[in-house]
């Protein structure tokens, strides 16, 4: 974030906050499922089982 | 009420506040992100005894040997009917933890996973295309190798590897022939030349004077960043790579010497030149962004007032994605970079949300990622922070 610094006007300061907070909830979002998902990946342990007893 | 005028601070003054503040709170992160790995190292555990019966089906009792699961059929059986053993590697996200059962002639007759930390659905694709079922009916006389008697699985190849690398020890000690080393020789293919490649194309560029050939190899760099990097090997680098690290995650360098080159190389520039590499070189993510920022005509948009907020903002994302991945012990669960999606075409609804925003985004802005979401550019900060820092001394 260095380099030669440019005037942003108001409603750019808005956008770009606009899209921070946008892509910060998508973020929480992403990392909160995948946590829930891994979590039941783990409890789940049967699904990565291979015996000759087991049904393909 | 007399009203004492505020003298303001000097720049210098503010200056040196600035920089004792970052110093504490980089103390702090470290601190912090110290007591994230004793908790996740203290409370991971799993008990692999009880999972015997699952790969040895006619087992009854179960005594363990230093190490090794010894399986009867009956009570006061004295002769195995099966062995059992815990295999460990590491894949893209951490440990695969696999219980393999063995019978008297050394074949293996069960598999079964005991703990991951890979990306849940390309892991289960490897289930569902039959990988496991390849392995059964081996003996340690197989080489159990992706690419000769074992096929791999396209997008899933870490994981893959993994799997076979610990089903393949468990195996050879169970047999208690001898342990094998592993037959494979170092991996050094096209990754990894072209990772040095670009590499040496950046010191040399770093190093010229000339303008025009400095803009036209990071063109170049840039290009093969997203061609290579990005589409066809499809291992950018991500804070997936910096928390496995910090966990003690790390790869057999014979089988991913790319891992330590990328990680590697980054810090050991940052932290040589000061200057960081990855990103205003070959990230392929940015050149991507910078691709689409040329087709709208993007600018930076730096707000004076607010630019310290979002690059401390940027940081405590960052921050927050290593201790978090550190406390769960899951590396690739917080990182939430959409490169992955953008490269292989695969992802979740809310990452494609992500990467659709970030690159119209890109269009309007200059690379709104790498400059206020992405935790790869405060981690390498980071390091050339530490660099500048030790230097002072």
């Amino acid at each position: 974030m260095t380099g030669t610094q440019v005037k942003t006007k108001p409603f750019e300061v808005a956008l770009l906050l606009i899209f921070v907070v946008v892509c910060t909830i998508l973020i929480v979002v992403i990392v909160v499922s995948a946590i829930e998902q891994n979590a039941t990946t783990v409890i789940d342990q049967s699904i990565y089982l291979a015996s000759p007893t087991e049904t393909p | 009420m007399s009203s004492v005028p505020r003298t303001p601070l000097l720049p210098m003054m503010r200056f040196q506040r600035r920089k004792r503040l970052e110093r504490f709170a980089s103390i702090a992160a470290i601190v912090i992100i110290t007591a994230a790995w004793f908790y996740g190292l203290t409370t991971q555990h799993s008990d692999a005894s009880e999972l015997v019966a699952n790969v040895l089906p006619d087992v009854v009792r179960v005594v363990e040997d230093r190490g090794i699961f010894i399986g009867y059929d009956s009570q006061d059986s004295n002769t195995p009917v099966g062995y059992a053993g815990v295999g460990e590697a590491v894949g893209y996200g951490g440990p695969v933890r696999l219980l393999v059962g063995v019978d008297p002639a050394g074949e293996v007759v069960g598999i079964q996973v005991i703990q991951h930390r890979e990306t849940p659905g390309f892991f289960r694709r490897l289930h569902e295309s039959g990988f496991f079922r390849q392995f059964l009916g081996r003996t340690s006389d197989s080489p159990m190798l992706l690419g000769q008697d074992i096929d791999g699985i396209s997008g899933a190849t870490l994981s893959a590897e993994a799997i076979a690398a610990g089903i393949r020890q468990t195996v050879y000690e169970i047999t208690a022939t001898e342990l094998k080393p592993e037959p494979r020789p170092v991996a050094f293919g096209l990754p990894e030349i072209t990772l040095i490649a670009l590499y040496a194309v950046g010191l040399f560029s770093a190093r010229s004077h000339n303008v025009h050939l400095k803009k036209y190899l990071r063109i170049g760099m840039l290009i093969a960043g997203v061609v290579l990097l990005g589409f066809v090997f499809n291992r950018p680098l991500t804070v997936a790579h910096v928390t496995s690290f910090l966990a003690g995650y790390w790869p057999d360098w014979r089988n991913d010497l790319y891992w330590f080159l990328l990680l590697g190389g980054v810090v050991l520039i940052t932290f040589v030149r000061g200057k960081n590499p990855y990103c205003s070189w070959f990230c392929p993510f940015g050149a991507v962004q910078e691709c689409f920022g040329m087709l709208g005509g993007a600018k930076p948009y730096r707000p004076a007032r607010l630019n310290r907020y979002l690059k401390w903002f940027q940081r405590s994302l960052a921050f927050a994605a290593i201790v978090l991945g550190l406390a769960l012990r899951q590396p690739t669960v917080t990182s939430y970079e959409p490169f992955s999606t953008l490269f292989t075409l695969r992802g979740t609804l809310f990452v494609w949300a992500l990467l659709v925003i970030v690159l119209f985004a890109s269009m309007i802005i200059r690379r709104p990622f790498c400059n206020y979401l992405c935790p790869i550019d405060p981690v390498v900060d980071f390091v050339g922070f530490v660099r500048n820092w030790l230097r002072q001394q």
